[in-house]
């Protein structure tokens, strides 16, 4: 399974709604450890499976809200200023039919 | 004989009237072309400085919301170096740019 950083980008919010305190875990062992990826593996692996998890979930349940945040976005050069409405469609349906199996 | 050439003679009451004096358009005064000016200046500078702002701020907030998947671009960034051929190449090796230690030790201590 694999994720273009678009997608990341337009589901942010929802990745970091469930994967914050895992994000948050690897940022402050990179802060404490210093530049080594060695020394952070664990988390690395933890924020690498909890975004790919999210991400399956929003492939298969929510694809055409995340498709069409997507083709907005690329066709706006990868800006997300003008996905407002495109990403609230998405998080929308996240909540309604992934978050809470995260929950 | 006499009615074969005639003299070629002004016209009753003469030509008109040559106007050869010099013509100039009525002139605009300084004070309006410099009132214009600094109209226009004003508006065009004002207008150029809220888009600048706006196109900044729009920046600012790309550039927030880009390093949101941040964590997610590292940790892959990571694993696959550990999994390159280079795994075992200690001290010599080139790293993923990451946070420093000078970043680090700016960071407020708990």
């Amino acid at each position: 399974m694999e994720n273009t950083s678009v997608e990341y980008l337009v589901s942010r919010e929802p990745l970091w709604k469930v994967c914050e305190p895992v994000y948050e875990a690897f940022e402050k062992c990179k802060m404490e450890n210093g530049d080594d990826p060695e020394k952070c593996l664990n988390r690395s692996t933890a924020v690498v499976g909890c975004a790919t998890k999210v991400m399956r979930e929003i492939s298969s349940k929510c694809k055409s809200e995340l498709d069409a945040a997507v083709k907005n976005c690329e066709n706006n050069n990868n800006r997300t200023i003008g996905n407002e409405k495109e990403e609230a469609a998405l998080t929308s349906c996240f909540d309604s039919k992934v978050f809470p199996k995260f929950c | 004989m006499s009615n074969k050439w005639t003299q070629d003679l002004p016209p009753v009451g003469g030509f008109p009237k040559l106007n050869y004096n010099r013509r100039a358009p009525v002139a605009i005064s300084g004070y309006a072309i410099f009132g214009t000016f600094l109209v226009v200046t004003t508006v065009t500078t004002a207008i150029y400085f809220n888009e600048k702002i706006d196109r900044l701020n729009n920046q600012k907030e790309e550039k927030r919301r880009l390093s949101m998947i941040l964590p997610i671009l590292q940790a892959e960034n990571d694993i696959c170096f550990l999994a390159s051929p280079h795994k075992n190449v200690y001290y010599t090796r080139w790293m993923p740019p990451q946070i420093n230690k000078r970043q680090m030790a700016a960071l407020p201590k708990h």
